[in-house]
């Protein structure tokens, strides 16, 4: 079998510094490593290979020097490598390199695993991986946490794995399918979900699937006297209106340098006594609302809602797809439109949905168009409130076959509306599902997206979507627009803004798209039916969703979340975040998670589903509570966009200090069970 | 000595000196300031503790403490492995905790000003992020004080190239036991007025003096480092290494590091990690550092050749700060795991000469088969500090109470053959104390005593520690 790695070269994010007086990035002397989640990928090739045989190539791309990161990947085991890099493919953004890595794949021959890491921690986009895997035409899955088994088809029983249908001929010199079916794990929000494929197979990894091998003395020398091919755009047949800045449909508007520094009140143990800053805190926390009545907190401005449209919504039923474009009475694709990407699971809109509509609301009154909401699921409840929230259309697909985010249906689905109704801007949350499905949507359109904005806004003259987004673990923010290409396209990080309010008396349409298989031409049903299956299709299978242990609010998802640090020495400790977390959950009704930082999670005291940070989850919580968290530079990108942040620590100097809009300098251990007391004498 | 409680009075008169705030009386709370990272569980527990702010405030308790009789100990973060912190006679705890300012980086003499209460790796950081290095790196960098460093003079991971914790003091603020406060030294690279209080106070385990300001040395911070990770399949084998690299004659390292098989066990089991030959029975963690590239990895492969051809399983080459942490996190666990892990234990620091670490490990396998107790060993092969741990285990309380003591009298005595000593590192304190006659003369014990005396007239300042306060003769 042969192996695949994608890997980029990145600053070394322990090394990241800033300059305090300027709040710039002291860049010099910051060394370069490989990305470490690709590092984990490029671990579990060298696995896949001590198994099977056969050979592990990684392949980069980038300036001369990342010659060392291919070194150092050899010094690990991999086999060879290669290098794209020449001045040509400089300024290339995620779809040029993704094009100039597919290309570079194709004159190689496409191995039957690709592997590459979730995402970089410079540019955090996570959107090579899935942009290359649609040029290739091949089937990916993304957050892949373990490789549950590889076994030869042939022993599986009968039935599955059939069914896998080419649907895409972009590389013709791809070899015949292997007969593999491999059985994959991946993280999503709620918990775990199994999968299988086939191979050929492109796979983004996440942390917990291994822990990376180092290199050894022997591998050291090999590397050093290594061949590694530099190929330039010539070389790999890319044209230069095809990569670089030519071939990048995204434009970096602007570059700076957030303050992060929130010049909270920090008070300490040495001046005050623990009740005076427990005392503190409680009446900082109740003047900030944290707990209102019923714990509903109130989150954030609500958006006026005086809009012209009064009926209530009407239906309008295409079937899919034949009839779109005719049916719906109003809508054409020469309305403008502003889309987002609902999210429906287990049939229930998600939140991020109604976050989605707020800020679409806003962006499309200034953009003067209309806001339309694609939902995609099975059994989808309540689609009237998107049009409650603030939606003008929504197009809804709702088929027992899309019971289950899976990438090809839902991107078939996807692609067919976008092309049909051209909205100008489309955005879908940046959570599991978004940043999966968009890129491979931007591959297929060949479009410019921007990952995890965490500001989104319209360019009053140009009337173009200007995306904001973090880079560099926080310490950098790029506004980015798409000047040329369209749909514009982003995905927008979770729980930035509130929820869209709801309004009962407010109008719009509901356009269900069937694919039932009605209106069909009666007399090429069989057409009709290839096209459908061809739709829905999809060489990944879902085979299980394993929810996370019961009681365990995912952080993402959570209005409060209180994270350990070091600070609480050891394992058993945890016990006083959870309790804290359980206590703030009952006083506020909110849901309230608890988090941890790289260091802890390292430790093994609690599971790296809790992480937060750069090779974690981000957060952005009403409050974040951070106990015993020194707060490194990674760690507070992680939850620097939440809107509160208590900090607890004994050094003054803690950088998580900085962030904070409340802080008390001392011994977390006379702070944490005296504020437990406090909560328990309040709400118990 | 017989020493007055500490009476409402006293209590009253502390409050009035450091605050009503910076008192601890309850019971659940002093139970902390009775024990250290080698005494787990609370003895004799302090009557009360305080916190003061600054020498001024210091200097008061030490004056009230003298006139009423009142025993004062003081402590960093308490993570001490000698008992030097434990109140033996109970009364005061004197906890260093708010003083913790970093005062001042002197880049033109290259020196740093702190109060005693910098977490060590604070130091660390803070000088590394001005191009500087502060070389006492002791395992329990990033929890000890450097206060406490300084008192117990603690060694660590870079002892064999950059020496221990006092090479690096220039300058020390004291509160005498007497209540006056005075400067020792200052920036200066040369001073030979007067005797050398410094290196006296150096080490001496917060028996002279509270030590309430620091002046570091600060020195280049080398560019690189570069780490080996390297299994051995026999004890002997890699500590055979040690002698052969540090005479090879092209390189001093800045750490070689050992532990075996059963240190590593325990350090993953702590952790949740696994390193790749962990069956193996001995690791080495050699580290090299400067700044030049070419250099240090010529002198890294050519120490991991001289390895492989002396029965290295691998050899592992970690030269980024991700690989490095993997190397060193079991290491600086151990110690950590031992106490989180096992029913009891006895950490131990004896040292030798470099080339008598082979005799000394056998001497260890020896005791341990003797008197049937489990001992792991891990530790600073560079510089022959071996932390031989004794566990419990399955073992009767008698049984270990029995046992401990013959067993540690065998172990020394096996020290002192070779040449070396009963501890390198972690000190007397209470722990040792009994031991001390094995390898100080009575002329050195007595001018322990007498210096002490002259220190400290009422033996106030944690009296009991490294020798008894017996009178002088």
């Amino acid at each position: 079998m042969n192996f695949l790695v994608l890997i980029k070269q990145v600053p070394d994010t322990n090394e990241v510094k800033m300059d305090e007086a300027t709040g710039t990035m002291i860049r010099e002397g910051v060394g370069a490593i490989i990305n470490p989640l690709d590092l984990h990928a490029l671990e579990e090739a060298l696995l896949l290979r001590e198994r099977f045989g056969g050979k592990v190539t990684v392949l980069s791309m980038g300036p001369p020097r990342a010659i060392e990161a291919i070194r150092e990947a050899v010094a690990m085991g991999a086999d060879d490598g290669i290098l794209l890099s020449d001045r040509k493919f400089g300024g290339s953004d995620t779809l040029a390199t993704s094009y100039a890595l597919a290309s570079a794949i194709k004159k190689i021959g496409c191995p039957d695993i690709i592997l590459a890491g979730e995402r970089a921690t410079d540019g955090e986009t996570g959107q090579v991986g899935p942009e290359v895997a649609v040029m290739l035409g091949l089937p990916f899955v993304t957050y892949v946490s373990r490789i549950e088994s590889v076994s030869p088809l042939e022993s599986i029983a009968p039935g599955v794995g059939e069914g896998s249908v080419d649907t895409e001929t972009t590389v013709s010199s791809m070899p015949k399918q292997n007969k593999y079916l491999i059985r994959l794990r991946r993280i999503v929000e709620s918990g775990y979900e199994i999968v299988e494929a086939t191979l050929p197979i492109l796979l983004t990894v996440v942390k917990e699937i291994n822990d990376p091998r180092m290199p050894t003395l022997s591998g050291k020398i090999r590397a050093k006297s290594v061949q590694v091919p530099v190929w330039s755009p010539q070389d790999i047949g890319v044209h230069e209106t095809m990569t670089g800045l030519a071939g990048s449909p995204t434009r970096v508007v602007k570059v700076f340098y957030p303050k992060i520094t929130r010049n909270g009140r920090i008070l300490k143990t040495s001046e005050h006594s623990p009740e005076e800053c427990i005392k503190s805190l409680l009446e900082f926390l109740e003047d900030r609302a944290i707990f209102r009545e019923n714990g509903k907190t109130t989150l954030r401005s609500d958006l006026a809602t005086d809009r012209e449209i009064p009926e209530a919504p009407s239906h309008t039923i295409a079937h899919f797809p034949f009839q779109s474009l005719d049916a719906s009475k109003s809508v054409t694709s020469q309305d403008k439109g502003l889309w987002v990407l609902g999210e429906a699971r287990d049939g229930a809109i998600h939140e991020v949905t109604f976050e989605l509509l707020n800020k679409g609301r806003d962006l499309a009154d200034k953009l003067h168009a209309y806001l339309g909401c694609v939902l995609i699921g099975y059994n989808i409840d309540d689609a009237e409130e998107v049009i409650y929230r603030g939606a003008d259309r929504l197009f809804i697909v709702d088929h027992p076959g899309l019971e289950h985010f899976l990438v090809e249906p839902y991107l078939n689905i996807l692609e067919f509306l976008t092309r049909t109704y051209m909205p100008e801007i489309l955005i879908a949350g940046a959570t599991s599902m978004g940043r999966t499905l968009m890129p491979a949507l931007a591959a297929r359109l060949r479009t410019g997206l921007t990952a995890d904005c965490t500001e989104l806004d319209i360019d009053r003259e140009s009337g173009l979507l200007l995306q904001t987004r973090p880079a560099i673990g926080g310490n950098v923010m790029a506004t980015i627009k798409t000047p040329e290409a369209r749909p514009q396209m982003a995905t927008f990080r979770p729980r930035t803004v509130g929820p869209a309010s709801r309004d009962t008396t407010r109008g719009g349409e509901i356009i269900h798209i069937g694919i039932t298989g009605e209106g069909l031409d009666d007399k090429s049903p069989q057409k009709a039916q290839s096209i459908l299956k061809a739709m829905l299709d999809s060489r990944v299978r879902f085979v299980e969703l394993i929810k996370d242990a019961l009681d365990e609010v995912n952080i993402q998802d959570a209005d409060i979340v209180i994270s350990g640090g070091r600070g609480i020495t050891r394992g058993e400790n945890f016990r006083l975040i959870y309790e804290l977390s359980s206590l703030f959950r009952e006083g506020t009704g909110a849901k309230a998670g608890v988090g941890a930082s790289r260091a802890v999670v390292d430790q093994g005291w609690i599971s790296y589903s809790h992480q937060v940070g750069l090779s974690g989850k981000t957060v952005s919580p009403k409050l974040y509570m951070a106990i015993g968290v020194s707060g490194s530079v990674q760690h507070i990108a992680g939850m620097q966009t939440s809107e509160l942040v208590v900090a607890i620590n004994k050094d003054p100097d803690a950088p998580i200090f900085k962030v904070a809009d409340f802080g008390i300098v001392g011994n977390l251990f006379d702070i944490v069970p005296l504020l437990i007391e406090k909560l328990k004498g309040s709400y118990k | 000595m017989k020493y007055n409680p500490v009476t409402p009075q006293v209590i009253d008169k502390l409050k009035a000196i450091v605050g009503e705030h910076f008192i601890v009386l309850d019971e659940e709370k002093l139970k902390v300031y009775a024990c250290d990272e080698s005494i787990p569980k609370p003895g004799r527990l302090p009557e009360v503790v305080v916190k003061p702010k600054d020498a001024e405030e210091i200097s008061q308790i030490m004056r009230l403490a003298n006139e009423y009789h009142i025993p004062v100990t003081p402590r960093g973060a308490g993570t001490g492995l000698s008992g030097g912190a434990i109140p033996v006679c109970g009364g005061i705890v004197l906890s260093l905790e708010r003083m913790n300012r970093i005062l001042e980086i002197d880049e033109e003499n290259l020196m740093m000003t702190v109060e005693p209460a910098v977490i060590t790796n604070e130091v660390q950081r803070v000088a590394a992020n001005k191009g500087f290095l502060y070389a006492g790196d002791p395992c329990s960098s990033e929890s000890s004080f450097i206060g406490g460093n300084v008192a117990e003079n603690a060694g660590g991971n870079k002892a064999i190239k950059y020496g221990t914790t006092g090479r690096y003091i220039y300058g020390l603020e004291v509160v005498l036991p007497t209540g006056e406060i005075t400067f020792f030294g200052g920036k200066r690279v040369k001073d030979v007025t007067g005797y050398d209080f410094i290196h006296l106070l150096v080490g001496s385990e917060g028996t002279l003096g509270i030590i309430t300001k620091i002046i570091l040395k600060l020195i280049p911070l080398p560019k690189y480092k570069m780490d080996l990770l390297v299994p051995f399949n026999s004890m002997d084998a890699a500590i055979a290494m040690v002698p052969k690299i540090m005479t090879s004659r092209r390189v001093i390292p800045t750490s070689i590091e050992f532990m075996d098989k059963a240190s590593l066990m325990l350090a993953e089991e702590y952790l949740g990690t696994k390193l790749p030959y962990d069956h193996a029975e001995a690791h080495l963690i050699i580290e090299v550092d400067g700044n030049n590239k070419e250099d240090l990895e010529s002198e890294y492969e050519a120490i991991g050749k001289l390895c492989q051809e002396n029965g290295a399983l691998e050899v592992f080459v970690a030269d980024n700060k991700n690989t490095q942490e993997k190397v060193w996190r079991a290491r600086k666990a151990i110690a950590e795991a031992v106490k989180a892990l096992s029913s009891g234990f006895c950490m131990e620091d004896v040292v030798v000469p470099i080339s008598e670490i082979p005799k000394m490990m056998r001497a260890i396998a020896e005791i341990s088969s003797k008197f049937n107790v489990r001992i792991i060993s891990f530790g600073h092969a560079g510089d022959g500090n071996i932390h031989a741990t004794f566990l419990k285990d399955e073992m009767s309380d008698a049984r270990w109470e029995g046992m401990l003591p013959q067993a540690l009298r065998e172990l020394y005595s096996f020290a002192k053959e070779f040449g070396g000593t009963i501890s390198g590192e972690h000190g007397i304190g209470s722990k040792r104390k009994k031991h001390l006659s094995m390898v100080l003369d009575d002329a050195q014990i007595e001018l322990i005593r007498r210096i002490k005396r002259a220190f400290d007239p009422n033996l106030i300042l944690n009296p009991a520690k490294i020798v008894d306060d017996n009178e002088p003769k």
